[in-house]
């Protein structure tokens, strides 16, 4: 029965919610609220923990919450019910843009979707912004050691063209180091 | 250019998507850079707009991205068998290490080292989503309606809040619209 719920729940969450990342945690704070899988403290220390190893927070989620409450079984089928929607729409989507690639209709929305994806990953980098360069408060509250650290990593990227899994090591460094000489 | 889709073997789709997989910190956003240098500049199966169209899209379809990404990539390679091959490879190491650390997680990450290192690869996520957004606008963004289209999803997301999946649902409707009056107007072809 467990197993049934798991995979029930976990299947909404990869059908309805859209823009990925973090577009999962409202779906998971309900989940927290409406079982005793996992409470809302842990999901914030597992958005912690998805950033510092692979993997997504929703698909990380799923893994641990079927893991804890029906073991090895239960993580297989809730990560599988989390990504079995998108197995489903990608398929659907590929075939019908192979088949009528270039029909009026399906070509007009492609063109309105692209606008849509591009503002989805804007408010993302908006609010990441928002949060570490500007503490959450105003533009007024800049905090420039962070400030700091992302032109250094921009520096990297852009004019010593070092790629994302540079950058990643070497942010997860800094904070190590960060941790060892202030705690 | 590219390779021919039937000479790529479905393990090497695995391997590729494995390789990403265990690299892709700080939440998936990272994926465009990853998927540029190991599938367009090493094994040259696709090329990048190809893959950034399939990234556009990937954003506006419900579920995981990395997850849409890996499908659509691996289903344009190898149809379904690639897509489950490309979506497993992606997700395995995330699912392990979870797995393995399930019990001892609390323990392990103690909070204050945890929100150091996060504070940290988000700033680094930062530059990698600004770098892909910069792609994905040159590739999207091409005249005044994509402008307008644009710009109105930001503040509906941004300032109005609403879900992204509304936003999406407008764009659609309205870029829908906009192309059928173009059509009429015979302005020109999309």
């Amino acid at each position: 029965m467990k197993i049934i719920l798991l995979f029930y729940e976990f299947f909404k969450i990869g059908l309805f919610s859209v823009g990925g990342g973090l577009a999962t945690l409202p779906f998971l704070f309900y989940l927290s609220q409406k079982y005793n899988w996992f409470t809302p403290q842990e999901l914030m220390m597992m958005l912690g923990v998805s950033s510092v190893t692979p993997g997504p927070i929703g698909l990380n989620m799923a893994t641990f919450t079927g893991f804890k409450t029906a073991g090895f079984f239960g993580s297989i089928i809730a990560t599988t019910a989390i990504v079995l929607p998108s197995l489903i729409n990608v398929i659907i989507v590929s075939k019908i843009f192979n088949k009528y690639c270039d029909n009026f209709y399906v070509k007009s929305i492609l063109y309105a979707l692209k606008p849509a994806g591009c503002a989805l990953l804007a408010s993302v980098l908006f609010d990441l912004i928002y949060d570490l360069i500007f503490n959450q408060k105003s533009v007024f509250f800049v905090n420039y050691e962070n400030l700091f650290i992302c032109i250094i990593f921009g520096l990297f990227a852009i004019f010593l063209k070092k790629g994302p899994i540079f950058l990643i090591i070497l942010s997860i460094i800094l904070g190590i180091i960060k941790y060892i000489l202030f705690f | 250019m590219t390779t021919k889709n039937n000479e790529i073997k479905l393990f090497d789709i695995f391997y590729v998507f494995l390789k990403i997989g265990i690299v892709l910190v700080g939440g998936g956003y990272i994926i465009l850079p990853l998927l540029n240098s190991e599938i367009v500049e090493k094994k040259k199966w696709m090329d990048y707009d190809e893959i950034l169209d399939k990234y556009c899209l990937s954003q506006c379809l419900p579920g995981i991205i990395v997850a849409n990404t890996a499908l659509f990539i691996g289903y344009k390679l190898k149809g379904i068998l690639g897509a489950i091959s490309a979506l497993i490879g992606v997700t395995i190491s995330a699912f392990i290490i979870i797995i393995s650390l399930a019990n001892t997680i609390s323990l392990l990450f103690n909070n204050k080292i945890v929100t150091n290192i996060f504070e940290y690869v988000n700033l680094s996520v930062i530059v990698l989503i600004l770098l892909t957004l910069k792609d994905m606008l040159k590739k999207s963004i091409i005249d005044k309606t994509t402008t307008f289209l644009f710009l109105l999803c930001l503040y509906l997301i941004i300032k109005i809040k609403l879900s992204p999946f509304i936003v999406i649902f407008i764009s659609i409707i309205l870029g829908l619209i906009i192309s059928i009056i173009k059509k009429q107007m015979g302005v020109n072809k999309i």
